[in-house]
């Protein structure tokens, strides 16, 4: 309950109902901004519903990204090549429109989209939601990928296991508050938790 | 217990304007007399603006068909008085009808849409036509009040004013019982949320049609007034000025509380009577107040001040009660 | 008179197509905004009416049409973008309901302005060219033609520019989804500003265009809008190529039944139009699934 509004707080898009408490990224406090310059500053979102502009071909989904950060067109293409080797699948249906792209593939391209922006911190809101294992599968070694690359990932999931397989740090959120926060070794180790959460 | 202290608020009202007449001029007893009939549009306007959500700017059909209906029955039948009135609520009703079942087709702003452009359709036809007196319009003999034992004879300025005022009075009371009986509730719930009104299991499409159907009964029975004031029927009557004029007076005065617009109605005229003195058009005025009044005070005057003394009261009791 | 009759046909089939290409451009601007912002700009026709005056009076001075209209276009589109600045954004987030209201209050207010200003006398502007082109059995103004081909060109170039340009992506992109849009870092505030101010120059361009044509007066803009709203309510609210197909479609319907009655029937015959799609098809020809 109030992970979503966390993020799309974070991501000024959520309705101004934040009465106390500051959001700060980095040195910057980011509070009331609205999105597009949140995402400016760096920041890329992966929303619930994946959200992807639906009559707009993939490449142009892609390109938004790109062109908003006035990028000169040498790197421009440079990106598209890396984030086509991550995504193969978009690559290959570069003209077609959103809306007639499976679910997962337009999940790939929520995510591929935001990358784009190489952003220093991704939301991530349910990435796995209603997916194959098969693309669960995809979708952890992205996030990897992006660890790897040095962006931050902050990832809002349902599964349990997931989470802890491909995070740093854990917070559990319950009725609006953190509850546990700590590495994913502390959350195994402990019971209650495990029991509560994963019934085991 | 609020509603004897309505009671009384309305009978020294109706005090006042009962006793008007004899201490107002000539011009302002006929000015009287022409708010009372422009705010009984402006409230059956405010029935479905403020009340139910729905938006019109083609009252001025409505308005102008009451009319038309009124001045036809009398030129074409010889009718009397009050079958005249009688028909020209009836046209208005019709057409009503006819927009309404039009509003099952389409959502929100598209009817709003479609009341403009079907305003803006008859005002054409009745220009047009030389059946309904073309650009001239209609003139006639008013014929007077009978009421079977007296007979009132309306060319004095004095009887027709108490007789807008019946019906203004008698309106405003029937409107009232329509906005606190359950199906006034519905209205408002419509406005302030359709789907969850839908969801809860209203047909909301009726309830839209019905309200317009009731406002164009008041707003048909303050155009046949109009006509009969003014003794002539006139494809200006649909003009969209006077759409927009009750639309301004509603906002104004404040929707959603039937007295508001009338309020709204009366100032709104004063004003434009005063600054008609100096500017010509000084629906200029006029309407930059509104589009102001719409940024600013969109609740308007009675709304906005009914505000501000609930707020005050409100908020004293949270103190007091040490909410958060 | 066979012959007579389809000459008139012909000639108002013709006439259809100047008056949809008007309508259209109108209509188009309408879509736009509405497409855009969720905004139904019940003042648009004001921008056709002001874009006619002050290309009238541009025109007066200049001895120039085409620079008239560039300064009626320019004009109306600063005016767009004031208008949006200090009236839609102050009451963005309330209830649809004031929107409405504002705008059509400033339609009441714009219209009273101009006529304070002008006068109640209709202005006169010439054709800029006064050449005829020979067509069947009867000559007809090639300034008309111009007119067709001015509002195509209008429209191509729009295509390209949301098609195949960066900013045309970004509108593109708005209109689908303005909260994703904004979250992938496209300023929404300035697109709606720059939409609006399109529109609202489009439908200015379409009132310097018809004025010499039908003459340039107060109710113009109501007038033309019942028409745009037809066409839009038709089309499909939203869906831009529906505005111009459903104009040009409304725009023969009234010309040439004009042939038969007389014309201001003619219009009420587009009205009828319209009841009969809204009877058998509410979503209108068109009209696309928007995101809220």
């Amino acid at each position: 309950m109030g992970k979503s509004t966390t993020m799309k707080s974070i991501m000024g898009i959520a309705p101004p109902v934040v009465q106390s408490g500051k959001i700060r990224f980095g040195d910057t406090e980011i509070t009331h901004w609205h999105a597009y310059k949140v995402a400016r500053l760096g920041i890329g979102y992966v929303p619930e519903d994946r959200r992807i502009f639906p009559l707009l071909t993939v490449q142009e989904n892609l390109r938004i990204g790109l062109d908003v950060f006035g990028v000169a067109k040498e790197m421009k293409k440079s990106i598209l090549e890396r984030i086509y080797g991550y995504f193969p699948r978009l690559g290959q249906r570069l003209s077609q429109l959103g809306e007639s792209l499976s679910g997962g593939e337009q999940q790939m391209l929520a995510i591929a989209r935001a990358m784009v922006m190489d952003p220093r911190l991704i939301l991530m809101d349910e990435p796995t939601e209603g997916l194959m294992p098969l693309l669960v599968e995809e979708i952890k070694e992205i996030i990897k990928v992006l660890k790897q690359n040095g962006t931050s990932v902050l990832l809002v999931e349902q599964s349990v296991a997931m989470a802890l397989e491909v995070s740093d740090r854990v917070y559990v959120m319950d009725k609006g508050t953190i509850g546990f926060h700590g590495s994913p070794k502390a959350f195994q180790e402990n019971e209650t938790l495990m029991k509560e959460l994963l019934g085991v | 217990m609020g509603n004897r202290r309505f009671y009384i608020q309305l009978v020294v009202i109706l005090g006042l304007f009962i006793v008007a007449p004899f201490v107002l001029t000539k011009y302002y007893r006929q000015f009287l007399t022409e708010i009372l009939i422009w705010g009984l549009l402006a409230m059956s306007l405010d029935l479905i603006l403020g009340y139910t959500g729905i938006v019109s700017f083609g009252h001025a059909a409505l308005f102008g068909l009451g009319a038309y209906g009124a001045a036809m029955a009398i030129v074409k039948m010889k009718a009397g008085l009050w079958l005249a009135i009688a028909c020209g609520m009836t046209t208005s009703v019709l057409f009503a009808i006819s927009v309404g079942f039009l509003s099952i087709y389409v959502r929100g702003v598209y009817f709003t849409i479609i009341t403009l452009v079907s305003a803006e359709i008859v005002h054409t036809i009745m220009l047009a036509t030389p059946f309904f007196g073309g650009e001239n319009g209609l003139n006639f003999q008013v014929p007077p009040i009978n009421l079977g034992f007296v007979t009132f004879s309306l060319l004095n300025p004095t009887n027709f004013y108490y007789l807008v005022l019946f019906f203004f009075i008698l309106s405003y009371l029937l409107c009232r019982r329509v906005t606190q009986s359950p199906v006034g509730k519905v209205f408002q719930a419509i406005k302030d949320n359709e789907e969850r009104a839908r969801a809860v299991g209203y047909d909301v499409r009726k309830y839209k049609i019905a309200a317009f159907v009731i406002s164009g009964l008041f707003s048909g029975l303050s155009g046949a007034l109009y006509t009969l004031l003014n003794r002539y029927a006139n494809p200006d009557f649909l003009s969209f000025i006077i759409s927009g004029e009750a639309v301004i007076w509603t906002l104004i005065g404040g929707m959603g509380t039937l007295y508001g617009p009338v309020l709204g109605t009366g100032i709104v005229m004063i004003i434009g009577d005063s600054l008609s003195s100096w500017i010509e058009n000084y629906l200029i005025i006029i309407g930059l107040m509104f589009i102001v009044s719409v940024i600013f005070l969109p609740k308007g005057i009675v709304g906005t001040i009914k505000d501000r003394f609930f707020l005050r009261g409100r908020l004293n009791k949270d103190w007091k009660d040490g909410a958060a | 008179m066979q012959e007579h009759l389809i000459q008139q046909i012909l000639m108002q089939a013709l006439n259809g197509l100047v008056w949809g290409m008007i309508i259209a451009l109108v209509a188009y601007g309408l879509s736009l905004i509405f497409g855009i912002m969720d905004v139904v700009n019940f003042a648009h026709g004001e921008f056709y009416m002001v874009g006619a005056y002050v290309g009238w009076f541009a025109i007066k001075y200049t001895h120039n049409f085409w620079l008239g209209l560039l300064v009626a276009l320019a004009f109306v589109a600063l005016a767009g973008i004031l208008v949006e600045a200090f009236t839609l954004r102050p009451i963005r987030g309330r209830d649809p309901l004031y929107t409405l209201m504002a705008m059509f209050g400033l339609s009441i207010f714009t219209q009273q302005l101009i006529l304070a200003i002008f006068g109640p006398l209709a202005k006169e502007v010439k054709e800029p060219l006064a050449t005829k082109i020979p067509f069947f059995a009867f000559e007809y103004p090639l300034y008309r033609l111009i007119v067709v081909g001015i509002a195509f060109a209008i429209f191509i170039f729009f295509w390209l520019f949301l098609q195949k340009t960066k900013y045309g992506v970004w509108v593109r992109a708005t209109m689908q989804d303005n909260v994703m849009a904004s979250a992938m870092g496209i300023p929404v505030k300035l697109v709606y500003t720059l939409t609006f101010a399109l529109g609202a120059g489009i439908a200015a361009t379409s009132g310097v265009l018809v004025a010499p044509i039908f003459s340039v007066y107060q109710t113009m803009g109501l007038s033309i809008i019942v028409s745009a709203f037809i066409v839009v309510v038709i089309g499909g609210l939203g869906s831009l190529q529906g505005s111009v197909v459903a104009a040009i479609l409304v725009a023969e319907l009234q010309t040439l039944s004009s042939v038969w009655i007389s014309p201001t029937y003619a219009k009420v015959f587009s009205f009828l139009a319209l009841i009969f799609v809204l009877l058998f098809r509410p979503q209108g020809l068109f009209s696309i699934s928007k995101r809220r």
